[in-house]
């Protein structure tokens, strides 16, 4: 796949996983666009040793979902420094707080429940796709799901 | 809640996201330098190579000048053991080992300001290279 290829292929789909990965940050958009990002960047760098076209899209979501979680971890070595809520950012966050609540209630679940329902939801996967992108096991993976679904719906009850 | 619920919930799911423009040229900036950063890094590489490479054909010339001319050195060991300026005793019981870490270690000078040597050029030619483009 050359440059301009995959630049196509990015266009196409770019939207799609922001808007996937902003869920799954529970509406801070700015953080989506930057792990977006960086999902694109490392799987340019990694598309020489892509072969199957037609699972394009699950390889860039499970690289998306490994990005999210390595942020993740990361951030939680880090810790949170007093002086940075002093910052003021002018990036957009969701200001018409339509979806505050789905947000709560996502940040309530753990990350891979989140990312089960996130999938299988807002993009349609099914267990099994779910399972290769995550890199979990079938069972796992309902379970997830089940476990998902009620927290979601007690949440938004 | 039913599943239904939560289904339309996700379907009608459309978050704010900043426009598709501004996303694609940052992408297409990072891309850009991603680029720049791997061809620094294979040329990089290249010249280690080169350099490695000159370094061993040095480290190969000395070994093979050093085996030829080992008699002459040999002799020159017991020449200096006879005129005393070294013990003869020291230079018959290990007048070989001496001559050989001698040979060892000037051929891994020699190797290593080689690979210094290229190296620096290289790399000076490269950054001279970089700051007139």
């Amino acid at each position: 796949m050359d440059r301009q290829q995959f630049i196509r292929y990015v266009e196409c789909n770019q939207r799609a996983v922001r808007r996937f990965l902003t869920a799954l940050c529970c509406g801070d958009t700015a953080l989506a666009d930057d792990l977006a990002q960086d999902t694109f960047v490392k799987a340019y760098l990694s598309c020489d040793s892509f072969r199957e076209d037609s699972k394009f899209l699950t390889w860039i979501y499970r690289i998306a979902y490994n990005t999210f979680i390595s942020n993740r971890r990361s951030y939680k070595e880090c810790g949170q420094l007093s002086e940075a809520a002093a910052v003021e950012s002018y990036e957009r966050t969701d200001s018409s707080f339509e979806y505050q609540n789905l947000y709560m209630a996502l940040n309530r679940l753990s990350d891979k429940e989140r990312t089960a329902i996130l999938l299988f939801y807002l993009q349609g996967y099914g267990v099994n796709e779910i399972a290769e992108i995550t890199e979990s096991s079938s069972e796992a993976v309902r379970q997830q799901l089940s476990r998902g679904r009620q927290h979601l719906k007690n949440l938004l009850n | 809640m039913e599943e239904d619920k939560l289904k339309d919930i996700f379907t009608g799911y459309s978050p704010e996201l900043s426009p598709d423009s501004m996303f694609m040229s940052r992408f297409e900036k990072n891309l850009h330098s991603v680029e720049v950063i791997k061809q620094r890094c294979t040329s990089t590489r290249n010249r280690n190579r080169a350099a490695i490479t000159i370094a061993s054909v040095t480290g190969f010339i000395c070994g093979v000048v050093s085996t030829l001319l080992y008699p002459y050195l040999s002799a020159l060991v017991k020449n200096l053991g006879a005129m005393s300026f070294i013990p003869v005793h020291i230079t018959d019981a290990y007048g070989d080992i001496m001559l050989w870490a001698i040979i060892g270690i000037t051929t891994c000078l020699i190797t290593f300001t080689a690979y210094d040597i290229t190296s620096g050029i290289f790399n000076h030619g490269h950054a001279r290279g970089a700051s007139a483009s």
